[in-house]
């Protein structure tokens, strides 16, 4: 087994383990992460002291125990959520409303609409719902969730903000106000981020 | 499109999740006796990578315990209270040169689990660790 193919094994196991253990809270992703490394680790030197195939086993280990790690995933997601705050389940309803309702209006009805098209701007009320669904389903979770997960709560704004960009795109004070909103959730996610990683 | 959604699709996060019937899994059950003859030859701790090997040189496992399955059931146990862990002094890994370790332990309720057929709530485990059991 070379060990440019071990060395992809690895890096397609550590892409596995980041798809499983996605949104998960930093610590005991963390832990996780030290386990198994700890583990290959002892199985490359166990290999090599036998004489075996690290490669192929360790492939074998990872991909027969893809299904107990989507499980564990489950139910650590499920023990998890039983301890979340109320703010966290308002964050995540605002976010499903936001996504089933904000965006399929603002990329299907929108660009369709007559005002978009050409029609005389004017404030309708559906226009008026629209603006508050996108507020309240993405722009809102974004600025609750931009402390934690700040790219994750960036993009809710800025998406957010594109929607009703598409949506006032007649109104100059409108678009002033969205741009420095979109600049601002920028600046912060950056910011943010950059304290996360430290 | 009516602005009202229905939480229904996220209602399966907030349901807690219906525990397994108690008992020990096989898997479980070799782990814990993994443990204890590992205690008995003078490791009173081992680590995942070497349950599954030892697994495999008795006998008790053909081949290596997959890692997924490996650690869900080191989490499930230690979770019920018949292991308990800690983590390796990181001092002492790093004269090895290597990661360090979680450490692992059958506890008194991981020992009563094995040796009874009816094997206790996760409850009765924790009360069994702190000593309430006794009185």
């Amino acid at each position: 087994m070379s060990e440019f193919f071990t060395l992809l094994l690895r890096e397609a196991e550590s892409g596995w383990f980041w798809m499983y253990t996605a949104a998960l809270p930093e610590e005991a992703r963390s832990l996780r992460a030290e386990e198994l490394h700890s583990d290959a680790w002892e199985h490359e030197a166990d290999a090599r002291q036998r004489g075996g195939r690290f490669g192929l086993e360790f492939a074998y280990r990872v991909i027969l125990g893809m299904p107990a790690d989507v499980a564990w995933r489950v139910q650590l997601g499920r023990r998890g959520f039983e301890r979340r705050s109320g703010l966290e389940l308002l964050v995540a309803s605002l976010l499903a409303f936001g996504l089933l309702v904000a965006l399929p209006i603002s990329g299907l009805v929108l660009p369709r609409s007559d005002m978009v098209l050409g029609g005389a701007p004017h404030i309708s009320a559906f226009l008026l719902a629209h603006t508050l669904i996108v507020i309240l389903g993405l722009v809102l979770p974004g600025v609750l969730v931009i402390d934690r997960w700040p790219v994750a709560g960036g993009l809710l704004v800025l998406i957010g903000c594109l929607c009703l960009m598409a949506e006032f795109w007649w109104l100059r004070e409108a678009m002033g106000v969205l741009l420095v909103g979109t600049a601002a959730a920028a600046v912060c996610t950056v910011r943010l981020e950059s304290l996360r990683r430290r | 499109m009516s602005p009202f959604v229905s939480c229904a699709p996220l209602m399966w996060l907030t349901v807690p999740m219906r525990g397994r019937k108690p008992g020990l899994l096989p898997i479980e059950r070799s782990i814990l006796e993994t443990g204890i003859e590992l205690r008995r030859d003078g490791a009173p701790e081992f680590h995942g990578f070497l349950a599954a090997s030892r697994m495999r040189d008795t006998g008790e496992a053909r081949m290596l315990t997959s890692r997924g399955t490996l650690y869900k059931a080191l989490d499930r146990l230690e979770r019920q209270g018949f292991l308990a862990s800690r983590w390796e002094d990181p001092d002492v890994a790093l004269l090895d040169g290597r990661p360090r370790r979680r450490l692992y332990h059958v506890t008194p309720a991981g020992e009563l689990a094995l040796s009874s057929p009816r094997v206790p709530s996760a409850a009765g485990a924790r009360r069994l660790q702190s000593g309430g059991a006794s009185s």
